[in-house]
This record gives C-alpha cells, sequence and structure tokens, in this order.
C-alpha cells in the first residue's frame, strides 16, 4: 500500500503554515509597564491600586506614576503561583520584560530564596538604597531580620505584627477571674484552669480556656520567639537543644494536654476560631494584629466583650508580646531600573500617605515608626470595647523579639511539630513524669536531621 | 521523444518521495510532542538527580541525592505513609466497590440508575475538591462531630489535627471518592458474566458463597486485575488529597505522601533531590507492576 500525501492534505499544511505566519505577522507585543508590581495580597492590592476606594482616594500607584513620569502596574497574584514562577524565574536566570521589577513575598515563603550564598540571592540586596534614602533606624530593626542573610537586607517589611491575647471579657468576669491580671504564664494558666472549673462546675464542660494547636508548632514557637529563642538563625545555627525550648515545650503540653489542661485544639482556620471564640468553646487566643481585622469581621456577635491583654511574662525574657507572620517587598536582582523601583517601594510601602490608608481599614500596622502617632491609632474601637485598639498595638510594636528566617527555618519547624505531637501523646499516656527528658532526647534528634538536612544542601 | 518520459520519470519520483515521507510526517506530531514533554523532561530529570540546585546556581553530586534519601527520616515517613494508604485503599475500596456493584446489580433494587449516579458522582469532582468538602465536615465543629456529639455530647473528635485520627481520615474521604469510581466498572465486569454458569452452578448445588469464589470472581478477573493495579499506582501517587485535606504534612507528618515529599523539595528549590524522589517513587512503581502482573498470572494459571 503507497502513501502519498494528496492535494487535501497539503492545502491544509499550507493553509494552518500561512496562518501561523500571519498571526505573529499581525502579532502586537504585549505592553509592559515601566515598573511592574507582583502582588499576592487582595487587601494590599486593593490599596495599591485604589480599587474598590473612594473616588478621592489617591493610590500610591498614582501618586507614584505622577510623580516620576513612568508608568506602574500591580499584578495580584496567588501566593504559591508567584513563589512557583518567581523561583522558577531565578533559576533560569530570567531577565526584564518576563521579571518583574518589585514583588512581594511573604515570610513562610522567602527562605528558599536564601539558598544561594549572599552574592547570589535573586533579588537585590537593599541596604545601599535604605543608607542613601535616609531610612536607616527609622524602620523597626527587628522587622528587617527576616528579610536578611547574614545583614544584608533583601526586603523591606510591611509589618511588625505583635501579638497579644484576646478574650471574652464578659464569660471570665462571670467566672470571676481577671485574666490580664496574669503577669506570668503561671499566673495565665492558673486563671484559666479556674475559668474551666467554674463553667465544669455550672455544666459547660465544652467551655475550654484557652486555644492552642495540637498539630503543629505555630503557637510555641511564637512562645519560643517571645522568650528569645529563634530555633534557627539566618546563619543556619540551630538552637532546638536550648533549655529554653524543652521547657517551653514542657509548659505546652501542661497547658495542652493532662488532666490539668486548659487549651483546646480548635480546627483553625479564619471562621474556625472566630465560631469557637463566638459559641465560647475558646474563652481567649493568640491574636496577631491581623487576626483583630479577622475577628470583628467574623465574630460580629462578640461586639464589646472582647479585652486584649499582653502576653503574659516568661521568667528569663523582657518581651511582652511576640511575632507570627510577614510580609516584604524586594527588588529581583535581574530588574531593569532597581532605582525605578525603589520608587515604586517607597510609594507603596514607606510614604505615610500610603500608610495612612492602610491603617485605615486594617489592624495591621506598619514597621516605619514615624507614622505610629498617627492620630488614627488612637481612635477608640467600639468593638473591642471602646479602647484605643491600634494604640495598644503601636505600644507592643518596639518590643517586637527579631525572628530570622533561613531556608532550613520550615525544616526546623516541621521537626519541632513532630516533637510536639510526641510530646503530647506521652503527656496524655503518661502524665508528666518524664517528659523534660524525653524531650531533650526527641529534640536532639531533630536537631540532628535539621542539621542533615542543612549540610545536604548547603551552598555556602 | 525523450521529454515526456522524462517528465513522467520525475513525477514519478516525487510520488515515489512522498509515498516514503507520508508516514513520518503522519507519524511526526506525536513524535516531537513525545519527545518535547516526556522523553527529554524523563532524561532531563534522571540527569538533575545527580545534581543539587540553589537558585540559578548547580552541581554535579552524583548518587549522594539518592544515598540522602535512603537516610532521611521524613522519606521513610513518607514511604511508610504511602504503602499504608495503597494498602487500605486496596482493602477497602474494592471489596467497598464490588459489594455495591453486586447490591446494584441486583434487578430487585429499585431506582438503580440513581444509586448508580449517586455513587459514581464524587470520582467527577477530583481529589481538591473532596479534601475540601471533607475539610468542612471533619471540622472540630463540623457536622460528623455535631452527630457523634449527639450520643456523646462531650466528644472531641480531632479528625485534622489528631495524628491518631488524621490517616482515618484520608482514608474515608478516599473512599467516598473512589468507591462509585471502581463500582462502575465492577458493574460492567458483573454483567459481563455468563448467567448459564450461575444456572450451572445452582443445578450443581453450589451456595452463594461458593458461586461468588467460583463463577463471579473468575468473571471478573480482568477487571479485578486492573482495579487493583491501578489501585496501587493511584495510591502510590497520592498526594492532593491529604495535602489539601491538612494544608501542608498533616499532623506528625500523617500526610506527608513520597509526591508530597518530592513536592517540599520543590518548593525548597531543591529540584535534585526532588528528581531523585520522583525517580525513587517510578522504581517502586514499576516494580510493584510487576510483582503484581507476575501474581496475577501465576494465580490465573492455577485456575
Amino acid at each position: 500500500m503507497g502513501f502519498h500525501l494528496g492535494k487535501p492534505i497539503l492545502t491544509m499544511i499550507f493553509l494552518t503554515g500561512g496562518a501561523l505566519v500571519l498571526a505573529k505577522a499581525t502579532q502586537q507585543a504585549d505592553h509592559r509597564a515601566d515598573v511592574e508590581v507582583w502582588c499576592f495580597s487582595d487587601q494590599h492590592y486593593r490599596a495599591f491600586t485604589g480599587s474598590g476606594q473612594p473616588a478621592d482616594y489617591v493610590s500610591p500607584l498614582k501618586r507614584f506614576e505622577s510623580e516620576t513620569g513612568l508608568d506602574g502596574e500591580i499584578k495580584l497574584i496567588q501566593n504559591r503561583a508567584l513563589n512557583t514562577r518567581l523561583g522558577t524565574m531565578f533559576m533560569s536566570g530570567t531577565k526584564w520584560p518576563e521579571l518583574p521589577d518589585c514583588v512581594e513575598i511573604e515570610i513562610g515563603s522567602v527562605g528558599r530564596y536564601f539558598r544561594p550564598p549572599v552574592d547570589e540571592v535573586g533579588l537585590l540586596p537593599l541596604n545601599d538604597f535604605i543608607e542613601r534614602h535616609g531610612w536607616k533606624g527609622k524602620i523597626v530593626e527587628a522587622r528587617l531580620a527576616p528579610w536578611s542573610k547574614h545583614g544584608t537586607v533583601f526586603g523591606i517589611p510591611s509589618d511588625v505584627h505583635p501579638v497579644m491575647i484576646t478574650y471574652n471579657d464578659e464569660l471570665f468576669s462571670q467566672a470571676g477571674v481577671d485574666l490580664a491580671s496574669s503577669a506570668t504564664w503561671d499566673q495565665f494558666i492558673d486563671n484559666c484552669r479556674r475559668y474551666e472549673k467554674y463553667w465544669r462546675d455550672h455544666g459547660e464542660v465544652r467551655r475550654r480556656a484557652f486555644e492552642l494547636y495540637q498539630d503543629n508548632a505555630t503557637w510555641l514557637l511564637t512562645m519560643l520567639l517571645q522568650r528569645g529563642v529563634n530555633v534557627i538563625d539566618d546563619h543556619d545555627r540551630i538552637y532546638l537543644e536550648d533549655e529554653r525550648v524543652v521547657d517551653t515545650l514542657v509548659t505546652y503540653c501542661r497547658m495542652l494536654a493532662g488532666p490539668d489542661s486548659m487549651s483546646v485544639a480548635t480546627s483553625g482556620g479564619r471562621d474556625a476560631f472566630a465560631i469557637d471564640l463566638t459559641r465560647g468553646y475558646v474563652g481567649a487566643m493568640f491574636t496577631p494584629d491581623w487576626r483583630f481585622k479577622y475577628l470583628k469581621d467574623a465574630a460580629p456577635a462578640l461586639r464589646g466583650k472582647l479585652k486584649v491583654m499582653p502576653l503574659p511574662r516568661w521568667p528569663d525574657s523582657p518581651y511582652r508580646t511576640s511575632t507570627i507572620g510577614g510580609t516584604m517587598i524586594g527588588i529581583p536582582r535581574n530588574a531593569r531600573d532597581p532605582k525605578a523601583s525603589w520608587k515604586m517601594i517607597e510609594q507603596l510601602y514607606l510614604r505615610p500617605e500610603a500608610l495612612h490608608e492602610m491603617m485605615k481599614t486594617t489592624y495591621v500596622l506598619p514597621p516605619l515608626k514615624s507614622v505610629w502617632d498617627d492620630p488614627l491609632l488612637k481612635e477608640v474601637d467600639p468593638y473591642y470595647g471602646n479602647v484605643p485598639m491600634k494604640q495598644l498595638i503601636v505600644d507592643m510594636a518596639d518590643e517586637v523579639p527579631p525572628r530570622y528566617v533561613s531556608p532550613a527555618s520550615s525544616v526546623a519547624e516541621g521537626e519541632l511539630s513532630m516533637v510536639l505531637i510526641e510530646a503530647l501523646e506521652h503527656m496524655r499516656t503518661h502524665g508528666e513524669p518524664g517528659l523534660r527528658e524525653k524531650c531533650r532526647e526527641w529534640l536532639a534528634r531533630a536537631a540532628a536531621s535539621t542539621r542533615r538536612r542543612i549540610e545536604h544542601g548547603s551552598f555556602e | 521523444v525523450n521529454v515526456p518520459v522524462t517528465a513522467a520519470t520525475g513525477r514519478q519520483r516525487l510520488w515515489a518521495l512522498q509515498a516514503r515521507l507520508a508516514p513520518y510526517l503522519f507519524i511526526s506530531p506525536f513524535v516531537i510532542l513525545f519527545a518535547v514533554f516526556m522523553a527529554y523532561p524523563l532524561v532531563r530529570s534522571l540527569a538533575m538527580s545527580l545534581y543539587q540546585t540553589a537558585g540559578a546556581r548547580t552541581r554535579f553530586v552524583g548518587v549522594r541525592n539518592y544515598e540522602f534519601l535512603f537516610h532521611d527520616r521524613l522519606f521513610w515517613l513518607a514511604a511508610f505513609n504511602t504503602v499504608g494508604y495503597t494498602i487500605a485503599f486496596l482493602i477497602f475500596q474494592i471489596p467497598a466497590a464490588l459489594l455495591l456493584a453486586m447490591l446494584l446489580n441486583g434487578k430487585a433494587v429499585r431506582g438503580r440508575n440513581l444509586f448508580r449516579f449517586a455513587f459514581f458522582a464524587p470520582s467527577l469532582v477530583g481529589q481538591v475538591f473532596v479534601a475540601v468538602i471533607f475539610g468542612l465536615m471533619l471540622s472540630n465543629n463540623g457536622p460528623i462531630n455535631e452527630t457523634i456529639r449527639l450520643v456523646w455530647p462531650s466528644a472531641e473528635i480531632n479528625w485534622i489535627t489528631d495524628w491518631r485520627m488524621a490517616r482515618p481520615a484520608v482514608v474515608i474521604a478516599s473512599l467516598w471518592l473512589s468507591v462509585g469510581f471502581g463500582m462502575i466498572y465492577f458493574l460492567a465486569a458483573l454483567q459481563a458474566v455468563d448467567v448459564e454458569l450461575y444456572e450451572a452452578s445452582n443445578v450443581d448445588g453450589a451456595g452463594r458463597w461458593a458461586q461468588f469464589w467460583h463463577v463471579t470472581v473468575p468473571g471478573i478477573r480482568p477487571v479485578l486485575t486492573f482495579m487493583i493495579l491501578t489501585g496501587t499506582i493511584g495510591g502510590l501517587q497520592l498526594f492532593e488529597l491529604p495535602y489539601v485535606l491538612f494544608n501542608g504534612p498533616g499532623p506528625g507528618g500523617a500526610g506527608l505522601t513520597i509526591v508530597a515529599y518530592l513536592f517540599s523539595w520543590v518548593e525548597a528549590g531543591e529540584l535534585g533531590t526532588a528528581a531523585a524522589s520522583g525517580w525513587a517513587l517510578a522504581a517502586a512503581v514499576i516494580v510493584v507492576a510487576i510483582v503484581q502482573a507476575r501474581l496475577m498470572r501465576e494465580s490465573k494459571d492455577e485456575l
């Protein structure tokens, strides 16, 4: 049997080829803004672009365009997609115009970008910009730590995220407990136990005092940070075996497991914790500044019933707060015009006008100290019992301990989560005897495992 | 006189050429796509598994990535979970699917088509959707726990956050997703079993159990083999369901599967170790498939 193309097939090939050539010839070049910013936060996107804002709102983007004569564009990209794209671009050495000129990165994702040696990190060092433009000393020093490697700053922080405790004052008052009087963690635990006993005696067995996670070390890390412990620093030094980690872990287990526990593990998630608080299943919870807005939106029934207190102290630490979460903005090393990118960063993250607008709609405090005396922050908040809620956040902000991030941070935190689960299981089955020794053993194993991973992937 | 002869020869040559080239032209789209999107990535990922990467930098490390894997606690935890989930799926999914198929194959069941659709429908929505739905249903104050509390008011079952309950949660969600899919295959196979064989076995005095083992099972053997093989491979490749359900590796790494382990290296920007994990998984799948095929062939020969 013979094959031949035949006229119909030849015609199709010619037509397809012709169509492709025509399409290529008539293709218009995509318009690329002079400065393109990738952001993953919907809230930031709206504030930067003015989307959904009143007509008289002058967005930072418009201000940038009118002051520089350049055109800018903010692209909202889902966080995981943003990191996948950016990571791939850094790996392949992609340059302008595919590469953004500025990019926002969330604290949980930034570690991966710090794997290469400092001078090969895909982001541009910003130390010179910060000094030359007079921002040194004006930004909370501790908040530059997560975005730095070996002293080189790769990102400007958008937030401070101090952590406090929010509690249902109505329920605690009914139980005759003044939770805010708890100066230390031991007193706090005692007060929470009294609260639970009161409600248990009144038939409310599901009314637990404090929310903690049992499946991950998020709040344990928050407590450790308050105690001045980073489980790993930006030089990849591991502190999992520090005696303060052992002690905090044992305290955490005492709070969450065993016969005298005073905490409950909620499902997590924005609505779940608000529902638990509204229904009275949880009396108090850790509250970083971003959670205040979530609570206000998701738990309107608690208006006027909630109060806020600083974290109780550890005997060996001066801090009454901690920090969790965070976002930065940086400039890719291969960006076309870093100076223009920096001007955009100043407009978005450092200009008081932009920050004022941001503070209006959220409780997130910017790390720029000069805006902390904004009258807006002194306004009383009816939802939180007519106290100047934002001022309370400011009072805590300067105390926020530095948090370091390295490529191995997520590994160390994952290992700590595994140890936490083992420790809670031990507490449930054997009680506290022997727990401390076991924790030391598990933490040593976790440190060794983290060390192996660091050594495996180190490019230093 | 010679001119027409030369022209005819030229045309014949052209026809001969295109007749020779045409088959290659026809298969070229597949060959090109296969080479670009299958063969090259396979070879490239094999090569990559011998390197380590950080940003744009790479370095050759030989088989060190593989050595690391075999000494990494998390890799073995992921392997343990993956094998455990695969076995659980096979133990629960196949009998449940077969049972449902046999029930719905009976003529006495009313509204059979409705039930068939109802059981099959979850398999249309995919793992991510099922994970989201079960995340809500199994949450602390979700409908499942609230139902349990009707009889046990102080019950605190943390399906998602307690390591003891996390694995059963994955198996339950997965069963909901895949039982209907298996049921449809078994239903088709059951309908193809020769009715005369049942009638003959009845005449021989066989009971229902004997009929099941000696008529039904041999009759559906090809589909059963297919279900076991695809179920095993699907179990070994499990990723989205636990990953979305727990939003990560889950309590105590209960949701960490080999593919999730691989993905964690991709997220960390270490593509070499990720590629090595992928090849370790591929090797496991190939070995399991060969062993399973051999076992099936042997048991078929015994019959």
